[in-house]
């Protein structure tokens, strides 16, 4: 670039009339080596905001923000655990399945006939009503 | 989905709006922290992605605003409170870590006193080459105000930059 033109433009410059793309043009003008003295602190005033576009932040910080926003491998563990469970109890089921079994032979053994003779097994639930209902009425006794 | 989105067009954003807030905070961890937060609000709030204009220009905002903040607790927090910062110092800072030029110490120490907006404008424009359009959008003000504002940070600048060199040839 001629130095006139980077004249004109520095003086747009500071006007606050220069475009990005010309600003960009300054800045490539400045960081070559043919700059005279006079304009030597308008090369460090480029300078500087180059060397401040450099600045980062460090290096954990990505991480940092990736872990938090990562689906958290912790519920992943939890929700292997709740599908072993689940496969656990199938495969117990068998076992569930046969005790089952016996309850219902237990069941069956409690209501075999105790009474041949249906005289007898009249008498007996008789008996066993009246023992009720004598208890009843003497629980209820006091409350009169 | 939009795990992939925030990888590809939101991270890559953290090295602008870091150098952002540690122009506002002056201070690296916290700048990092700001960073942090602003992203992961914008990650639960992926399912409005779509309704914002410039994802960039939200992000900046929100960096900008978050800063705001911190500054004003910091004002209202008494000094020397869980080892409060001070904000013109500058040990801690990354800055600290490069080859510091005088000239750049110089230019640095105008910045940091010039008023809020001015340093946000030239942070925009001179370092991130951001338009005007932009820098009004992130900044909630108008063409004109940009300008002004831009105006008067370049030639305090300047006039500090020349006082300072002259300044120098006396000495020599």
């Amino acid at each position: 670039m001629e130095r006139e033109q980077v004249a004109q433009l520095l003086e747009r410059y500071w006007q606050v009339e220069t475009t990005v793309e010309e600003e960009k043009m300054l800045a490539e003008y400045f960081r070559g080596t043919d700059v005279p003295s006079e304009w030597e602190p308008y090369r460090e005033i480029f300078s500087f905001y180059e060397q401040e576009h450099e600045v980062r932040p460090g290096e954990g910080l990505e991480e940092r923000i990736m872990e938090a926003v990562r689906p958290r491998p912790r519920l992943r563990g939890a929700w292997w655990s709740a599908a072993a469970v689940i496969l656990l109890l199938l495969g117990l089921e068998p076992l569930f399945r046969v005790s089952e079994e016996k309850r219902v032979e237990q069941r069956v053994a409690v209501v075999e006939d105790t009474y041949d003779d249906p005289q007898l097994a009249l008498a007996a639930v008789q008996k066993a009503l009246l023992i009720a209902s004598r208890n009843m009425n003497k629980g209820l006794h006091p409350l009169k | 989905m939009s795990l992939e989105v925030f990888q590809q067009r939101i991270l890559p954003m953290k090295d602008k709006l870091y150098r952002l807030a540690l122009r506002l905070l002056l201070n690296g961890h916290d700048a990092e922290d700001v960073v942090q937060e602003v992203m992961i609000r914008l990650w639960t709030r992926r399912e409005e992605w779509g309704q914002w204009q410039s994802l960039e220009a939200y992000c900046m905002t929100a960096v900008k605003n978050s800063c705001l903040d911190r500054l004003r607790k910091r004002q209202l927090r008494p000094v020397g409170e869980d080892g409060a910062i001070d904000v013109n110092s500058h040990d801690k800072d990354p800055h600290e870590k490069m080859i510091a030029k005088e000239t750049f110490i110089q230019i640095r120490r105008c910045m940091d006193e010039l008023p809020e907006n001015q340093q946000l404008v030239i942070q925009l424009r001179e370092v991130e080459g951001f338009s005007y359009n932009e820098i009004a959008e992130v900044l909630g003000i108008s063409l004109d105000q940009v300008k002004v504002n831009l105006f008067r940070a370049r030639n305090a600048i300047k006039k500090s930059i020349i006082q300072t060199e002259s300044s120098w040839k006396e000495n020599r």
